[in-house]
C-alpha cells in the first residue's frame, strides 16, 4: 500500500513534468496528447472507482495549482473521469486494449467538451463547430494514440504492484 | 482505504462539493494559491529546468547536423546580405540622427530604454491545448508581480498571470484570454489586440475595435497604448498583415504578425515595472 502510494506520486510528478516541459516537442497542429489523462484512465480501469479517482483528483489539483487561475476545476474533472473509468472493474476488461483505449477516448473528449464550457464559452466563443474539429477532435486522436502504448506501460507497472504485495 | 471504500459515493459527493467550492473562490479572485505555488515550483522547477535544457540541447545538436550541408550555401546567402546590411546602415543611422531630431522636437517619451528588466528562461509550458501560458524560472523573490509585461525579442511576448516564489506563469499576446489595449504607432488609431485560438496555431494574433475611419495600412507597427492600465506605452507588438471591415459597418479588424517569437522555449525579458489591475 505505501509502496503503490509513493509510486504513484513519483509517476504522476513524473509526469507533470514531461508534460510541461518535454512534451511541447511534439506539438502537431496545436494539440498535444494529455497523458495526465491516459495515466488517469488506464489506472481506473487497473484498480477500479475509488483508487482512480483519488489518482485524478492529485493528478488534476497538481495542474490546477500550477497552471491555475481556477483552483478545483482539473482536480474536479480528473477525479469524477477517474471514478467513471474506474466503474467496470472486472478481470477481462484489464487484458483488453481496446477497451480501456476506448475509456481514455471518452474521457479525453470529456474533458475538451468540459475545459470548453468552463473557458470559452463563457467568454462569448460559441462556435463550437470550429473548436470541436480544430481543437477537440484533434486533441482526443493524439491523445488515443499515445495511450495505446502508455496504457501496455501502466499495466505492466500495475502487474509489478500487484506482485510486490503478495 | 476500506472505509472510503464502503463510502465511495460519499467521498465522491463530498470532494466535488470541495472542488466547487474552490472553483467559486479562486474565480471570483478571493484568494490565490501562492503557498502551494510555491511549494510545488520548488520540487517541480528544477526539473522541468533539466527536461527543457536537456531537450533544447538535443534538438540544437540534430539541427546542427541536419543543417550541416546547406551551410555553405547559407554562408554565401549571408555574405551577400551582409553586403546589403553595411549599405543600408549607412542609410539608417542618416534617417536615426534625423529622428533624434524629430523626437527631441516633440519631445517623445524615451522611457521605452529605461524601464527596468529582468532576464528569464522559459522551463515549462501549460499542457493545455487551448491555453498558450508559458512557466518563466523567476518569481516574487525576483522582483515579480502579477500584470508585468514580459518581452522576447524586442516585442510583447505576453503578462505575468501568477507567481510563486521562483516561478511565474506568463500568458503570451496569443492565447484565446489575452486583451491589450493597443495602437497604431503611425496614425494613432486605437484598438484592441486580442489572442484568438483560431490564429493562435499560425502564431498571429487580431486586433479589434479598430474604427471603419482609421487609416491604418497593411505593414503598419502596432505598439501598446498610452490608455493601457497594464502596459506600459509604446512597447512593439507587431505589423498589420491584413484589415477587414466588420459587418457592422463601425470598426475594422486586423490580423497582427507579432514581432515576439513563441513556439521555441527559449529565454524571455520582463519589465518589472508594477502596475494596477
Amino acid at each position: 500500500m505505501v509502496i503503490r502510494v509513493i509510486v504513484m506520486a513519483v509517476i504522476v510528478l513524473a509526469n507533470f513534468v514531461l508534460q510541461s516541459a518535454a512534451f511541447q516537442y511534439i506539438t502537431v497542429l496545436g494539440v498535444t496528447p494529455n497523458t495526465a489523462l491516459i495515466l488517469v484512465c488506464s489506472y481506473a480501469v487497473l484498480r477500479g472507482d475509488a483508487e482512480g479517482a483519488i489518482l485524478g483528483f492529485f493528478a488534476g489539483l497538481l495542474q490546477d495549482i500550477y497552471y491555475g487561475p481556477v483552483i478545483g476545476l482539473g482536480a474536479l474533472l480528473y477525479m469524477l473521469i477517474g471514478y467513471v473509468c474506474g466503474k467496470p472493474l472486472r478481470d477481462f476488461y484489464k487484458e483488453n486494449y481496446f477497451f480501456a483505449v476506448l475509456l481514455v477516448a471518452a474521457g479525453a473528449m470529456f474533458y475538451q467538451f468540459a475545459y470548453y464550457f468552463a473557458h470559452y464559452l463563457f467568454r462569448g466563443r460559441t462556435d463550437v463547430g470550429y473548436y470541436f474539429r480544430a481543437v477537440m477532435l484533434p486533441g482526443t486522436i493524439y491523445t488515443v494514440i499515445a495511450a495505446i502504448p502508455l496504457y501496455g506501460l501502466v499495466y505492466l507497472l500495475n502487474q509489478r504492484l500487484e506482485r510486490t504485495r503478495g | 482505504m476500506s472505509f472510503i471504500h464502503r463510502h465511495k459515493r460519499f467521498f465522491i459527493a463530498l470532494m466535488s462539493f470541495l472542488c466547487l467550492a474552490a472553483i467559486a473562490v479562486t474565480a471570483l479572485g478571493k484568494a490565490r494559491p501562492t503557498v502551494l505555488r510555491t511549494a510545488l515550483g520548488f520540487v517541480v522547477s528544477p526539473l522541468q529546468t533539466g527536461v527543457t535544457r536537456a531537450a533544447n540541447w538535443t534538438r540544437s545538436k540534430v539541427d546542427f547536423f541536419v543543417n550541416m550541408s546547406n551551410l555553405q550555401s547559407e554562408n554565401d546567402a549571408l555574405k551577400a546580405e551582409n553586403a546589403a546590411l553595411k549599405d543600408e546602415n549607412t542609410r539608417l543611422s542618416l534617417a536615426m540622427q534625423e529622428n533624434t531630431e524629430y523626437a527631441k522636437l516633440y519631445e517623445l517619451d524615451q522611457k521605452y530604454a529605461d524601464y527596468p528588466k529582468t532576464g528569464a528562461e522559459i522551463i515549462a509550458k501549460d499542457p493545455s491545448d487551448w491555453v498558450d501560458a508559458y512557466t518563466v524560472n523567476k518569481g516574487m523573490s525576483s522582483g515579480l508581480a502579477q500584470n508585468m509585461a514580459v518581452l522576447s525579442d524586442g516585442g510583447l511576448f505576453g503578462v505575468v498571470t501568477d507567481c510563486g516564489a521562483g516561478t511565474s506563469t506568463v500568458m503570451t499576446i496569443l492565447d484565446d484570454r489575452s486583451s491589450v489595449s493597443a495602437m497604431c504607432a503611425r496614425t494613432g488609431d486605437q484598438g484592441f489586440v486580442r489572442g484568438d485560438r483560431e490564429l493562435m496555431n499560425d502564431g498571429l494574433c487580431q486586433m479589434v475595435y479598430i474604427n471603419v475611419n482609421a487609416q491604418l495600412i497593411v505593414g503598419d507597427e502596432i505598439v501598446t497604448s498610452s490608455m493601457s492600465s497594464v502596459y506600459p506605452k509604446g512597447i512593439t507588438i507587431g505589423t498589420v498583415t491584413e484589415i477587414t471591415d466588420d459587418p457592422n459597418g463601425l470598426t475594422k479588424t486586423a490580423i497582427i504578425t507579432p514581432a515576439a517569437t513563441f513556439r521555441r522555449l527559449d529565454k524571455v525579458l520582463i519589465i518589472t515595472l508594477k502596475n494596477e489591475s
